[in-house]
Parts: structure tokens; C-alpha cells; sequence
């Protein structure tokens, strides 16, 4: 408790942020949300609909969207460069964690939505189990549309959706996940 | 004579079902067990690797030999005391008389089996099965397969055991 006193006396006894750097704060804030908006503004696939429609607004159902720029951003700042190399052309990148209990409660089944995945055009590319872990690489490629990868993580607890739309480095995917595995 | 080349078509069909299966039966029967990493890699994936721009012409070989392929799938399991009984069980499972061995090596504690399928003088299937004190893996690799290539492949594809089959050039140059 005298920790939490001590980090609040110290925090309150922080001098004031100058001009300037509130500026650049809110500069920044405004740069991240509009490069967030950004992401959410391209086209998604029919599939990443189904599940958005479906889901969003239930119970710890998470939804969110980043242009490839902000995530390879996030991949250079993490000195993640052989990632972010990888990305270089991918537009947007688009997430949706859905309890399993949402699924339960919606009276659907994540076999069902795989069905909807191929209907769509997805391409089982990739599957890989691991530690309990299921995780699945699909892409959908036609020669007038771009290319969009749809993986999704099955984990005890919850799925995880990710839709890239874009063309990645196929080099990165041979060497790394899901291709190679054991080493 | 119409009869019998009709029942002699129908007992290679279910003799190719029954084979495929039994390969299946093994990968089928644990891919439950959590315990187990499984890798399913398929035809599409290594098809994107055809436009790939390459600077060498052992690394265009190499992406050649790539594209030919059809799939892709290990079973593997880690730090486990039952990997010399799996290493068993993979060869009871296994329909042995559809492929033909094609190399044994013992690399420190670990066995590996190197398995041919070969159909109209090509090899459609390659089959590793490594078994060792703690670790066991079974891949089974399908599609148009150039062995020359396929110890170069592991490495590009960073596939462990894959690199024994360097010892087969050894072995032909001594």
C-alpha cells in the first residue's frame, strides 16, 4: 500500500507536461486512430463480414483494424525486420476474438463458418496443431482481387479470426511457420 | 475376361484406399492428443512458391522442385518416454509393402527411416520416420518428388531430418 502512496505522491509530483510535448502527444494520438480508421475502412472479405456481423457486440467479442503501414510500423519499432520486410505490400490487417461461449450462445458452430471460408473462395493453405493450439492458414486469390489470407487461431477458451488483405513474401512463409516447423 | 479385368480394377481401387487409409489411420489416430504437434501443409501453399524470384539457379531448382509437390504432413512429438513404442507403431501401421526403403541412418540416439512410393517411375511419396530416446516424428511428403532436390527443400523449408538424405549422395559417391 505505501508503494502504491509513494508511486501516487510521485506521480502527482511529476512537473507539468510542456506545451509542446502535449502537442506532439496529441499529434500522435491523432495519427495512431487515424491509421486505425484507416484499416477499417478497407474492403473486407464476405467471410470476416459473416463473423462481424454475428459477433460484434457480444460479450468480450473484440474487434479491430490496422492499415499494413501501422502494423509495419509496430514490426520496425519491435526490430522485427524480417516481419515486417514480409508485409511490405499487405493493405490491412483485421482481428476478431470470439469467445467460444459466444459461438454456444449464437447456436453456431466454428465448423459451420470453415464452410462459409471455402464458399467464399478460401484456400486451406496451411494447418498446424500445436500445445492444444489449432491454428489454420487459408488465402483466397483470384486474378482480379488481391490477395487475402484468413488464419484462424482455435484456442480452449476462444477463436481468433485475422483477415490480411495483401501480398506476402511467400519466402517468409517457407521458412518460417506454418511450412517449417520443428526447428 | 470382361468380369475379371472389372474385379481386378475394383481390388486395386480398394487396394489404393485401403493403403491411403492406413496411413491416414496413423495420423487420424492422435490427432487429438494434444500431446502430438501435426503440420498439414497442402498443394495450394507450395504452389505459391512457383513466382518467387530467385537470384541462383540451385535456388530455382530448388523452388522447381517446390512447386511440384502436392503436400505435406507431420506428426511429431517432443520430450516424451514413448517415442521408441511410436517408432514401432508407425511401421505396423504403415502399409510397408507399398513402399520401398530407401535409406536407414542412425544419427547419435535417433533412428531415421527414409521410405519410398514410386508409380511410373517417379516417386509419388517420401516418408521419414524418425524415432530417438525422447522424440518422434513421422512426414510423409507427396506429389512429383526429386530426391536430388529434397535434402536442399528441408533446408530451405527448415524440415529437421530431411538433411539424413544427403548421405544418400554420400553413399553413391563412395
Amino acid at each position: 500500500m505505501r508503494d502504491l502512496v509513494n508511486s501516487s505522491v510521485a506521480f502527482k509530483s511529476k512537473p507539468q507536461t510542456s506545451t509542446p510535448t502535449k502537442m506532439k502527444k496529441i499529434i500522435l494520438s491523432t495519427f495512431i486512430a487515424l491509421l486505425i480508421a484507416s484499416g477499417s475502412a478497407f474492403a473486407q472479405s464476405e467471410s470476416f463480414v459473416t463473423l462481424k456481423d454475428k459477433f460484434c457486440g457480444e460479450e468480450d467479442v473484440v474487434h479491430f483494424a490496422v492499415s499494413g503501414f501501422f502494423a509495419r510500423s509496430v514490426l520496425w519499432m519491435a526490430d522485427e525486420r524480417e516481419f515486417h520486410n514480409a508485409i511490405k505490400e499487405v493493405k490491412s490487417i483485421r482481428f476478431i476474438v470470439i469467445p467460444r461461449d459466444a459461438f454456444k450462445a449464437q447456436d453456431v458452430t466454428l465448423n459451420g463458418f470453415k464452410k462459409v471460408l471455402v464458399k467464399d473462395g478460401f484456400e486451406e493453405l496451411a494447418r498446424v496443431k500445436d500445445n492444444g493450439d489449432d491454428v489454420t492458414f487459408y488465402l483466397q486469390s483470384s486474378p482480379k482481387k488481391k490477395d487475402r489470407y484468413f488464419v484462424i487461431v482455435e484456442e480452449s477458451d476462444e477463436i481468433v479470426a485475422m483477415e490480411i488483405r495483401g501480398y506476402i513474401d511467400p519466402e517468409f512463409l517457407l521458412e518460417n511457420q506454418p511450412v517449417s516447423f520443428n526447428q | 475376361m470382361k468380369k475379371v479385368i472389372i474385379i481386378a480394377l475394383m481390388m486395386i481401387a480398394v487396394n489404393g484406399v485401403f493403403a491411403q487409409d492406413a496411413i491416414s489411420k496413423f495420423f487420424s489416430k492422435y490427432q487429438d492428443d494434444e500431446s502430438f504437434t501435426q503440420v498439414t501443409v497442402s498443394s495450394k501453399m507450395f504452389s505459391l512458391f512457383t513466382n518467387m524470384e530467385v537470384e541462383t539457379p540451385d535456388d530455382k531448382e530448388v523452388l522447381e522442385a517446390i512447386s511440384k509437390l502436392k503436400g505435406l504432413r507431420i506428426l511429431g512429438k517432443e520430450n516424451t518416454s514413448d517415442a521408441r513404442k511410436l517408432y514401432k507403431e508407425a511401421f505396423a501401421l504403415i502399409p510397408m509393402k507399398e513402399f520401398e526403403e530407401l535409406m536407414t541412418v542412425r544419427d547419435k540416439d535417433q533412428d531415421f527411416k527414409f521410405l519410398i512410393k514410386e508409380s511410373g517411375g517417379k516417386i509419388s511419396e517420401l516418408l521419414m520416420i524418425m524415432g530417438g530416446a525422447d522424440d518422434f516424428m513421422v512426414m510423409s511428403l507427396f506429389g512429383e518428388i526429386d530426391l536430388k532436390q529434397v535434402s536442399r527443400l528441408g533446408k530451405k523449408m527448415n524440415v529437421g531430418g530431411l538433411e539424413q538424405l544427403e548421405k544418400l549422395d554420400d553413399k553413391k559417391k563412395n
